[in-house]
């Protein structure tokens, strides 16, 4: 088939939310959809707590313990292109280009104090905890429960970093995406069917895939196959019914389904966006090598 | 070089000198702890 | 109740037809709903570790008073006139006496931090004589005794968690331990043959013989008759020789031939086996009691008295013996032996039937023989033991100052009592575990263990825990293998693997042990109930055809003729309470007894009462159950419940649950779940694995790393495992719930994909997800402990700590170290730092002026430094003063591990693994929801160890993870694999747990579906950084110069006589002398050959040259041998030939 050797990708968004993004990708292979995913868990930078002093801390849990907790919050990370990797940096240690501090400085003078994302005060409006703009309680994220005499006192610094290095640079919860089932039923075997049976194939599907009404028309037909999940319940069916050709699922594979969460330190848009940038860096940095070996 | 000792039962401050009887000059608890170090100690939060 | 008009309840019509309908009785009950909140409420007045407390407080409240009656009076044959009587002992809470006099409440926490035992006073009201005068003094302390926590007299009973709180202490702590100089130490349960009961048992030629453990408090002895060529003999100690079975009977009075027919039987079969004992006491010619005393006499074993105490006759020696000695739990009183008489013959009517039908063998390892032994027990003997000592010692220092001549002032008792007896000899016995008892010959070590406290379910493991007498090294499989009698009471899944496989066992979770109760009550209650006293009874009455023997205790009573009434009437007594729960009536068909037990140490467990095929506990008390209206004793009180003994379940019928209930059944299980220990309980869906997994499991949940207690970052341990997100299993069991282990669990609900990935993965490794160890899984918290105490000495002197000095601050080995010269808590150590700078003055004998004035160089460095190779922080650093006043300091060591490569890793199916390889989360397979697995596991690990439960867990923790709650995978119960699969498709999966997979590598969906779901994994205590070890050069042993052994001292790695053998079978011999010698222990001697002994730099001392004198490498052990050997007199000798 010529379109398929001449073939553009193609990407089609079902659907933005504040978290989350779901979209199709198609006219493109596998490896390019994986590629994807591999790099938007693993390679998208973000800035995350990576080094922590403590001046005191008499709470229950531990030093490392606090550490890293601290290191798993998600921190708002869209400005993440202005800083440097602290290893690319100019400076001899660490400076603003490439690191943000954090001062967490909590005492409990009442029954019990919960330390929370809030206590965390960055050095930098652009990079913050997440969920702590809005100060809204149920969005922040606790650190540590405090009772009356105890106190923390610490100094954190964020870096930019990616989630090869450690999961809590990634900025996908979830990154994945599905095959677009393609299913086929066969209607000369299906009429071969009793309305009995029909019913009965149709109710094999534990997804619902399927719809027969025996009032209505006498069809099977297909209701919603992005509801497939492959379980091959019905082709199971189909075979003890004595009818193994009835129905053919399929993959279609060149079209991903693509859903994609962030921990919120991006925008879902942005982790993508991020994402086929990166490969692209990736593609140009192997070009201008070619390019300066063959040159 | 007497040093600062905390109660293990009123976390009250006690300054005890060597020789001296751990015995805490409230309570008379006789359990001890040692305050903090000052230094700043670094981890890594990983 | 029933719906069904046709299957009315009989309860409901009243006709007796209705009532006497069999199908009508046996169809058709309806199960009790939530039936098992009966066992939490019955966790809450006994069971678990509940009996260690009971035992305990019976002890201290009752046992001890006995003991203290039966020795009260102190008199001495010095002064006639003298005595001293001890009165109303009693044990005061556990408290303190500081260096001031105050007394300080003493609480377990303060113990277990200040190396202090944890213990009470014992006083006693005190009369005795002082000069002419009888005064009394009340209170007076005699020492102190170790006091079990929770028990009757701790501080912890009976308070709220918030005041368990406040005083540190743990609310889920079962209790049930002693605290000795800071160690918690349990006293095992231990499990032995009941006393005083006849066994009939088959001797090394399988010929049966009948023995008896008779056990009072004054005496312990054996007896046992035996058969020799047809003719019955009597063992005993005292005895030199086997009596003759018609002499000693003959001895006790019973003269005539026809008497000895009578009591053992008349029928042929009886006759026709003693026949030939009769003749030969006749050859014997003993025909009178004398002449048979005089037999016996003259067969005594000669004890040599030394002072002249046998003035009585040897014959009055053997009536005496005869009397006291032999089956002294029987009483003769004034030397009337007819219950031993009776007693023996029943011993000799057994063997006879015994050899004509083995069937009536006893079985030693049935339960219903068996008699548990408890710490409450174990203590009283030593309090028994300890209190004689106590009393020896204060009449030989009464008798020393009575005997003093010329004395001041009047001899006062009270003055010279000493304390410390009883109060060290507790503190020994208990931390040392040797209980060494003069008067029971008893010398039993390793009776107390310190108490496990890897994680919590090992501490509560170890409270259930009974060991068994027998030879653990011993290759018998009896007493080994799961006994039938054993249902209900004891786990048949926990019990160790190896050598004390079945011989160390655990409480199922209904058990109870009973403690002694009085006899008298019963004994006029069974008169009264129409036995005949056995004294009244003639020998043909005895052996009569409707007469069955009565017991109490082993103890023969009497006779009764209408067996059945009188066992029915007693087991009304006790459900309507007019005889205590805990005792047993049980009607032997067989052996034509009824046996009543009142005993202690009886294993015995609820059951509901089964009345014409219904159940007495109806739906409606459950209710009341559930509303607190109820309590588990009222259940008792009712008689809807009752506890049945070994013995009793034997002569009962049990019904497992409400559909095997028939017209037979008189009880049914409460749970049937119960059966199990509280640490198999752990196992989801026990019932469908493979029976070992269960046993492989039940002894790796004790290492699973998890939290231990409430007040676990309070404790300061010597090794503290914790994890940091422990996580409540995702399928649990009912019993989980009730031994608190939701509360403090260990291990993580992990998302397992059951499928092939790298081949990292074979033999059980598991691959783990990166990104879900950099997210916490399975990292864990390392506490080690650090001591040092600076100690006082006798000449004045004492330790001192020092901080550095402008000098040694600048090095690093010094840097921890804080102005007191302690580490301070927060810092990093590395290896070799110093945490505690002590010195200790090298002179501790001589006297010394002025302890100030002592030079610097009169003290020795004895630091305490960090030894380990793993970097750690200083958690806590604690000073106290200990037990004898000297500093005690006490450092916390922590670190924090994530799992890395090779740490052990396990399910709660007896599945272990170590991680093979940790795989980036992007190269992990996803499902279509994104979901990528925290471990994947082999596949292969399911055929062959057939752990179907660990299927079902899954599915249940997948389905309880999809609805929001918990699965239950109770042991026969729990939640079932067709209500699991219809929340699965209900919740858009498949019905089977299995899942549509992509691989992270290609991205191309995997050929085949994937088991996919949570499943619990525990990680294990085994870490590869606590094991890892390598040497090229280091240490060696200074005796035989050979590499030293373990990681701990640095050693050298083995090469063992079967890889010697390898090497042999390959004839590498030059491999083996490089392995075994050149790089060990070579050392180059001097070997005369002439005289074949070793020399020194080539000259012989023995033959006085130079000469013959030849260099060679052998071992440098060899030649340590040879100069050991010449030390005792034997001369090896080199024989040397050119090679």
């Amino acid at each position: 088939m010529s379109h398929t050797l001449y073939r553009h990708p193609n990407l089609e968004i079902l659907e933005i939310k504040n978290d989350s993004i779901t979209f199709i990708l198609s006219n493109t292979d596998i490896s390019v959809a994986n590629a994807l995913r591999r790099v938007m868990i693993a390679e998208v930078p973000t800035m995350c707590i990576d080094l922590v002093e403590f001046e005191a801390n008499n709470s229950v849990l531990v030093d490392e313990f606090i550490a890293h907790r601290l290191g798993l919050i998600p921190l708002t990370s869209h400005k993440v292109d202005q800083f440097n990797y602290t290893r690319d940096c100019s400076c001899a240690e660490r400076c603003d280009n490439c690191s943000v501090e954090f001062k967490l400085n909590a005492r409990c003078n009442d029954h019990s104090y919960s330390v929370t994302s809030l206590d965390l005060l960055s050095q930098n409006d652009h990079v913050i905890p997440v969920g702590s703009s809005d100060g809204r309680p149920d969005t922040v994220i606790p650190i540590v429960k405090l009772h009356r005499g105890q106190e923390v006192k610490l100094r954190a610094i964020a870096k930019k970093g990616v989630g090869k290095e450690h999961a809590k640079w990634s900025p996908a919860c979830v990154a994945t995406y599905q095959f677009q089932p393609k299913i086929v039923i066969n209607q000369n075997r299906m009429d071969e069917l009793t309305d009995r049976q029909k019913e009965e194939w149709v109710q094999s599907c534990p997804a619902n895939v399927y719809q027969f009404n025996a009032h209505q028309r006498q069809q099977v037909t297909i209701e919603d196959q992005m509801r497939c999940m492959f379980c091959m319940e019905c082709k199971k069916k189909a075979d003890s019914l004595g009818k193994p050709d009835l129905v053919s699922i399929e993959q279609k594979t060149d079209k991903f389904i693509f859903n994609v969460e962030t921990n919120g330190s991006l925008k879902p848009e942005e982790v993508v966006l991020s994402a086929i940038q990166i490969i692209k860096r990736k593609l140009t940095d192997i070009q201008t090598q070619l390019q300066d070996t063959v040159n | 070089m007497p040093c600062i000792y905390i109660c293990g039962e009123c976390g009250a401050e006690n300054e005890i000198k060597p020789k001296e009887p751990i015995k805490c000059k409230d309570c008379t608890y006789r359990i001890m702890y040692k305050k903090r170090t000052d230094r700043m100690i670094q981890f890594e939060a990983r | 109740m029933s719906n069904n008009s046709s299957l009315k309840s009989p309860y409901q019509s009243g006709s007796m037809d209705d009532l006497y309908d069999e199908s009508k009785l046996t169809d058709h009950i309806k199960p009790i709903e939530e039936k098992w909140k009966l066992v939490p409420a019955f966790l809450k007045c006994r069971g678990l570790v509940k009996q260690h407390i009971d035992s305990f407080n019976f002890f201290i409240n009752v046992e001890m008073k006995k003991i203290v009656k039966a020795n009260e009076k102190l008199t001495t044959e010095v002064d006639p006139a003298f005595y001293a009587k001890f009165t109303e002992i009693q044990v005061g809470m556990p408290a303190l006496t500081e260096e001031n006099y105050e007394s300080v409440s003493m609480t377990p926490q303060k113990c277990r931090l200040r190396d202090m035992t944890y213990s009470a006073p014992i006083t006693v009201n005190l009369e005795y004589v002082r000069g002419k005068q009888i005064v009394g003094r009340k209170n007076v302390v005699i020492g102190r005794i170790p006091i079990m926590l929770r028990s009757s007299n701790c501080v912890l009973t009976n308070k709220s968690h918030e005041q368990l709180a406040n005083l540190g202490e743990c609310p889920l702590d079962p209790g049930g331990y002693f605290i000795v100089r800071g160690n918690e130490k349990v006293i095992l349960n231990h499990e032995q043959l009941s006393k005083n009961r006849i066994i009939i048992e088959t001797d090394a030629k399988g010929v049966p013989c009948s023995t008896v453990t008779s056990s009072t408090h004054e005496r312990k002895s054996r007896t046992s008759i035996i058969m020799k060529h047809g003719k019955l003999y009597l063992k005993h100690n005292t005895f030199a020789e086997d009596i003759p079975v018609v002499i000693f009977l003959k001895g006790m009075g019973v003269e005539t031939d026809q008497e000895v027919v009578q009591l053992v039987g008349s029928e042929e079969i009886f006759l026709d086996a003693i026949a030939s004992s009769l003749e030969e006491c006749n050859k014997c010619k003993v025909h009178t009691q004398t002449q048979a005393l005089d037999y016996l006499g003259a067969r005594i074993k000669s004890i040599r008295k030394p002072w002249g105490m046998s003035k009585k006759s040897k014959s009055e020696e053997a009536k005496d013996i005869l009397a006291g000695v032999v089956l002294n739990h029987v009483p003769v009183r004034r030397y009337n032996f007819r219950l031993k008489v009776i007693y023996v013959a029943l011993m000799i009517r057994r063997i006879i039937i015994a050899t004509k039908d083995r069937s009536t063998l006893d079985d030693k390892d049935y339960y219903g023989n068996k008699r548990l032994e408890l710490s409450g027990q174990l203590i009283s003997l030593l309090f028994e033991d300890l209190f004689k000592k106590f009393l020896a010692e204060l009449k030989k220092a009464t008798d020393q100052a009575i005997l003093k001549p010329n004395r001041a002032m009047v001899f006062d008792f009270a003055s010279i009592i000493r304390t410390e007896t009883l109060t060290n000899g507790f503190v020994h016995a208990i931390s040392s575990g040797q209980w060494n008892l003069k008067r029971f010959k008893m010398e039993r070590s390793g009776v107390t263990q310190v108490l496990s406290r890897l994680s919590f379910i090992s501490a509560l493991g170890m409270m259930t825990r009974i060991q068994s007498q027998f030879e653990k090294t011993r290759k018998i499989s009896g007493p080994r293998s799961l006994q039938p009698s054993q249902w209900g009471m004891l786990c048949p899944s926990d019990t160790p693997e190896g050598e004390a496989c079945g011989l160390v066992k655990n409480f199922a979770q209904m058990t109870h042990v009973t403690t002694d109760e009085p006899e008298g009550p019963l004994l006029r209650l069974a008169y009264n109930l129409g036995v005949q006293d056995i004294l009244l009874i003639t020998g043909e009455e005895l052996n009569s055809r409707t007469a069955f023997l009565v017991f109490l205790n082993g103890q023969i009573i009497g006779i009764h003729n209408s067996p059945t009434l009188f066992v029915n009437t007693l087991r009304k007594m006790r459900r309507a309470g007019r005889i205590r729960e805990f005792i047993s009536i049980c009607k032997n068909e067989a052996h034509k007894t009824v046996s009543i037990a009142c005993d202690g140490g009886r294993l015995c467990r609820p059951m509901i009462i089964v009345e014409n095929g219904r159940p007495r506990v109806q739906q409606f008390h459950i209710e009341e159950l559930k509303d607190g209206l109820r309590t588990f004793d009222d259940f008792i009180r009712e008689g809807l419940i009752e506890y049945l003994d070994v013995n009793e379940e034997n002569d009962s019928f049990l019904a497992w649950n409400e559909s095997a209930v028939n017209k037979t059944t008189t009880h049914m299980e409460i749970e049937p779940f119960t059966l199990l220990g509280c640490v198999s309980a752990l196992i989801p869906y026990p019932h469908h694995n493979q029976s070992p997994r269960n046993t492989y499991q039940c002894a790796m949940g004790k290492q699973a790393i998890g939290a231990i207690a409430y007040n676990q970052l309070s404790r300061i341990d010597t090794l503290l495992y914790l994890l940091v997100y422990p996580q409540r299993p995702m399928c649990q069991t009912r019993t989980l719930e009730l031994v608190n282990y939701v509360k403090l669990p260990a291990g993580h609900n992990a998302t397992v994909a059951v499928m092939s990935y790298s081949g990292y993965d074979i033999e059980d490794a598991l691959v783990m997800n990166k990104a879900s160890l950099d997210r916490g899984f399975g990292r864990c918290i390392v506490f080690k402990k650090q001591v040092s105490a600076v100690k006082k000495y006798a000449n004045q002197t004492a330790d001192r700590i020092i901080p550095p000095n402008a000098e040694t601050s600048r090095q690093p080995k010094f840097a921890l170290l804080d102005e007191d010269g302690i580490a301070k808590p927060g810092e990093l150590a590395q290896k070799g730092q110093i945490l505690i700078n002590k010195y200790s003055p090298i002179n501790t004998v001589d006297i010394v002026a002025n302890s100030d004035k002592i030079p610097d160089s009169g003290y020795k460095s004895s630091y305490t430094a960090y030894k380990y190779e793993n970097p750690a922080f200083v958690d806590k650093v604690m000073l106290t003063t200990g037990d004898d006043d000297q500093l005690l300091i006490k450092l916390l060591m922590r670190s924090t591990r994530r799992p890395e490569l090779g740490d052990k890793f396990s399910s709660r199916h007896g599945q272990k693994g170590v991680c093979g390889i940790i795989v980036k989360q992007e190269d992990m397979p996803f499902t279509d929801l994104g979901i990528c697995p925290d471990i994947i596991m082999n596949p292969h690990g399911f055929p062959s160890r057939m752990t179907i439960g660990k299927m079902i867990e899954l599915l249940a923790g997948k389905a309880g993870v999809l609805r929001g709650g918990f699965g239950y995978g109770t042991c026969f119960g729990g939640d079932k694999v067709e209500d699991i699969s219809k929340v699965l498709i209900s919740k858009g999966f498949s019905y089977g747990g299995k899942d549509y997979v992509t691989s992270g590598v290609t991205g191309e969906p995997l050929q085949c579906f994937i088991f996919f779901g949570p499943i619990f994994y525990q990680k294990l205590k085994h870490m590869v950084m606590d094991k890892m070890h390598a040497r090229a050069r280091g240490p060696t042993v200074t005796l035989t110069r050979q590499p030293t052994e373990g990681r701990a001292r640095g050693g050298g790695l083995r090469l063992g006589e079967m890889e010697r053998d390898c090497l042999i079978g390959y004839g590498a011999s030059a491999l083996i002398m490089e392995r075994l010698m050149i790089s060990s222990d070579r050392f180059t001697v001097y070997a005369c050959k002439k005289c074949g002994f070793l020399g020194y730099e080539g000259w012989c001392q023995y033959c006085k040259s130079t000469l013959q004198v030849s260099t060679l490498q052998i071992p440098y052990a060899c030649k340590l041998l040879f100069q050991e050997l010449q030390a005792m007199n034997i001369v090896p000798k080199l024989k040397l030939e050119d090679a």
